[in-house]
Order: structure tokens, then C-alpha cells, then sequence
């Protein structure tokens, strides 16, 4: 991305920047931000750089779209009043992935579904979001630690990478799927989604 | 190595309770052996995932009667392979089997698969398996369901350190439709005491490796498996359609002919 489109609007699309500033705003907001901002990851150091721009350039000068930017962003807040009131669960998510990411990266780790991690004798479930997030971060960080560990399998092997990007997708899911019943069952004292 | 006097002294039948006493050497030590009971697989699925020991069953609905005091109930799954229809009046297990073999079904939890009489399908446990590396397993039918003439069958034996949801072959044995409803008790998983330790260096066998739904089974073609046998040519029937002139159009195929 050049740094002039970082911070310019088309014709369809707000500037990156700005996106990306929302998204910062956000996740600090929710509390993600104090528990993503140490990974090694490109993403954080891109939403950093791009979320410290604060002037834009207009495709459309001419249709009022600054204008409509401004009175956009003012009534933002509401609208995030307003998610927050459907989803108050959002609000715990940071929190329990920040506690039981590691344990979710460790079942896949070892090729196991993470729908029900032994913390202390209980079995309390992952909320989704937070098994979606870790499962994420396995993806981008560890899948070579998982593949070393299997008979024939080569991190270079683009088949080998894809079956297994597969398979954390499944596990993924089935962990989903999982938290569902157990909830529905009323063996799930977590808040999820 | 292991003398005769101490595997004399391991059995304990009554040939070995005829003869003198023995020691057994400490170059073998007897380990625990049998069926896992209750209290051992509760224990077992305490342990954390990272300990080789641990056991894996996930999600363990309804855990106090599950239980069993030699065996964990399994529950049917919600995705199904069901066998299709091919076009040739044969089937060769190969490299194709598959993509052409089957019909993959999902079926919600609530709702029913119609398994004609006489037929088998491939499901799946809804549980997620992890073995202990001291451990291999069985899975059985239940009573009540074998009761109903639906037997789940044929390849029962789990290894050692598998995980993954376990493929069930079912079938229809009645003249009977039988309708299976996914979510509801299907089998039993007995677990039995195998004499081996964990070993950190060795590999995970990557087939069947954490499948979450049922899976054909990964089969090279004929002549690729015989080659490595010595067997330098191998007969197949060429694969392809007839149309309405009776002619014949193969379908994409390399393969040597016998």
C-alpha cells in the first residue's frame, strides 16, 4: 500500500487509515489491544503506523464526502452504545482470551479439539471468540511446531500446509460446535456467542 | 531380553501355577493390564493434554452416566458418508475412492437419517478422541442400539495416541429403514492397558490424523501399492463412460495396463 492511498478515500472505500484507526480505538476501548499489541506479528506494527495518520485526501471533493466523514464519525459512539447493548458478552471476551489462549493454543498444539480444557479439575469451556482468536494466532505463529511433530508432513510442502490449515479450521469449528452443546446441556458456565 | 522364566512368571494361567515360583527379572515389570475401570478413566481424563498419559473425550455430554464402570458412551455424530451409486458395475479401491465412493451428508442435531435396510453408512462419534500412548480401544455397539439390528462393525481397534473423531462403519442388518437420530448414545469405547511408553522423539503418524468427521480411506492405486511388492505389472480396468453410439471415452487415466 502506498502512502498515498493509505490515507485516501475512493469512490467506494473509506481510507485504510482511518479504518485502521477505528480499529485501534476499538480494540483499546474493549481491552484486545493490551493483549494483541505484544504479538509478532506485521498486522500490529501496520495498524500502529497507519492509525498515527490523522489527514486524509478526498476522491470526491466535490459530493460533501469529508463532511459526511465528520458527522460519521460523530455518531459512532452511539452506534457502538448500541452493540455493546445486543452483545454484552463482547465485553468478557479480551478477558477470557487473554486466560485461556495458551491452553487452546496447546490442544491444538497437540491435535485436539479445544471445546473442553481441564483447568484445575473443571472443565469450563472457550468461549468461541476466543477459541476463533487463538486458533488464529496458532495459524499465524506455531503451524510449523504442529507440523514437525507429524510423520511426512514438511512446513515448505504446500499440500502438507493446506491439510492441515484444513484440520485447524475443523477443530476450530467442532470446538464451536461443542461449546454450543455444552452450553445447551448446561454444562457451559461461560458467556459466549 | 526376556528369558523364558520370566514370561513363565508374567502368566498367570495354570501351566505357570504348576511350576516352581519364579521371580520375575527386573528387566521386565509387569505393568498394570485389562480394562480400564471408572475410576482410571476419570483419572485419566484429569491429566492435562501435554501429558502423554492423558485422555481426551470431548464433549463428554451428560459425564456421570457416560461413565461407565468399564466403558464411556459414545453418541453419534452429525456428518455422514453415505455410498453412492457409481456409474460402472464395479468398484476398485484407488486414488479416486474418495471423491467417487461417496455422498457426504450433514444431518442437524433434532433431525434423522433414513438408513435403508440392508445398507451401510459412514458417521462419525460426536466426541473428539485423544488415546493415551499406554492405552489402545475398542469400540462396540451398544447393546440396546445391536438390539435394533444396527451394528456398528468391522473395524473397531483404536491405536495408542490417535486422536480424532472415530469413523463408524453402520449397519442396517434389518429388512427394516432404521432411522438414527445424531446426538443419541451409539457405542462404547472400552479401553484397554497396552505395555509401552510415550516416546518423545517419535513422530505422529499423519493419516487419520484429527479428523472430525468421517474419512475415506486414503488409498493408493493397485499398481503403485504391488510395485513395492515386486509385482511389476498390474491388471486395472480403465475408467469411462459409453455413449449413446456405444462408443467408449475413457476418463483421464495414466495408468499402465496389464
Amino acid at each position: 500500500m502506498g502512502e498515498e492511498t493509505e490515507a485516501k478515500f475512493d469512490a467506494e472505500h473509506p481510507a485504510p487509515a482511518l479504518r485502521f484507526r477505528e480499529q485501534l480505538h476499538r480494540m483499546k476501548e474493549d481491552g484486545w489491544w493490551r493483549i494483541v499489541q505484544g504479538l509478532s506479528s506485521e498486522h500490529v506494527s501496520l495498524v500502529t503506523k497507519l492509525a498515527a495518520k490523522t489527514k486524509y485526501s478526498f476522491e470526491l471533493q466535490e459530493k460533501g464526502i469529508p463532511e459526511f466523514i465528520e458527522a460519521f464519525q460523530t455518531i459512532i459512539p452511539f452506534i457502538h452504545a448500541l452493540v455493546i447493548e445486543i452483545t454484552p458478552h463482547c465485553g468478557t471476551a479480551a478477558k477470557d482470551f487473554g486466560r485461556r489462549r495458551a491452553e487452546i493454543e496447546n490442544c491444538l498444539l497437540h491435535g485436539v479439539v479445544p471445546s473442553q480444557l481441564l483447568v484445575e479439575g473443571g472443565a469450563p469451556s472457550p468461549t468461541p471468540v476466543s477459541m476463533i482468536n487463538a486458533a488464529y494466532c496458532f495459524y499465524l505463529t506455531r503451524l510449523p511446531e504442529l507440523m514437525s511433530r507429524l510423520e511426512g508432513q514438511e512446513d515448505s510442502n504446500l499440500k502438507h500446509r493446506q491439510n492441515l490449515i484444513e484440520r485447524l479450521e475443523a477443530w476450530t469449528m467442532k470446538g464451536i460446535e461443542d461449546f454450543q452443546l455444552l452450553g445447551a446441556s448446561g454444562k457451559n458456565t461461560s458467556s459466549g456467542n | 531380553m526376556a528369558t523364558e522364566d520370566d514370561l513363565t512368571a508374567l502368566r498367570t494361567g495354570r501351566d505357570a501355577a504348576r511350576r516352581k515360583p519364579v521371580r520375575p527379572s527386573r528387566k521386565i515389570r509387569p505393568s498394570a493390564s485389562g480394562v480400564f475401570a471408572k475410576k482410571e478413566i476419570e483419572a485419566r481424563l484429569g491429566l492435562k493434554v501435554h501429558n502423554p498419559k492423558s485422555l481426551v473425550i470431548t464433549p463428554l455430554l451428560d459425564k456421570k452416566k457416560a461413565i461407565d464402570a468399564d466403558s464411556v458412551d459414545l453418541r453419534l455424530g452429525t456428518c455422514f458418508l453415505l455410498p453412492r451409486s457409481l456409474p460402472e458395475p464395479y468398484f476398485s479401491p484407488d486414488e479416486d475412492t474418495a471423491t467417487s465412493l461417496y455422498v457426504k451428508v450433514h444431518v442437524p442435531l433434532g433431525r434423522y437419517l433414513v438408513v435403508p435396510a440392508h445398507q451401510t453408512v459412514l458417521g462419525s462419534t460426536l466426541e473428539f478422541i485423544k488415546l493415551p500412548c499406554d492405552a489402545s480401544g475398542e469400540v462396540l455397539t451398544k447393546s440396546s442400539i445391536a438390539r435394533t439390528f444396527i451394528v456398528v462393525e468391522t473395524a473397531p481397534w483404536i491405536h495408542p495416541e490417535y486422536r480424532g473423531c472415530l469413523t463408524l462403519e453402520i449397519a442396517n442388518v434389518s429388512n427394516t429403514p432404521v432411522l438414527l437420530y445424531p446426538g443419541r448414545p451409539i457405542g462404547q469405547l472400552v479401553l484397554l492397558h497396552v505395555d509401552r511408553e510415550h516416546d518423545p522423539k517419535a513422530k505422529i503418524k499423519s493419516s487419520y490424523f484429527g479428523p472430525v468427521y468421517p474419512e475415506a480411506p486414503p488409498f493408493q492405486n493397485p499398481e503403485k501399492d504391488l510395485r513395492k511388492i515386486g509385482v511389476p505389472l498390474t491388471s486395472v480396468i480403465r475408467k469411462g463412460t459409453i455413449d449413446g453410439n456405444g462408443r467408449f471415452a475413457p476418463k483421464r487415466d495414466h495408468r499402465q495396463l496389464g
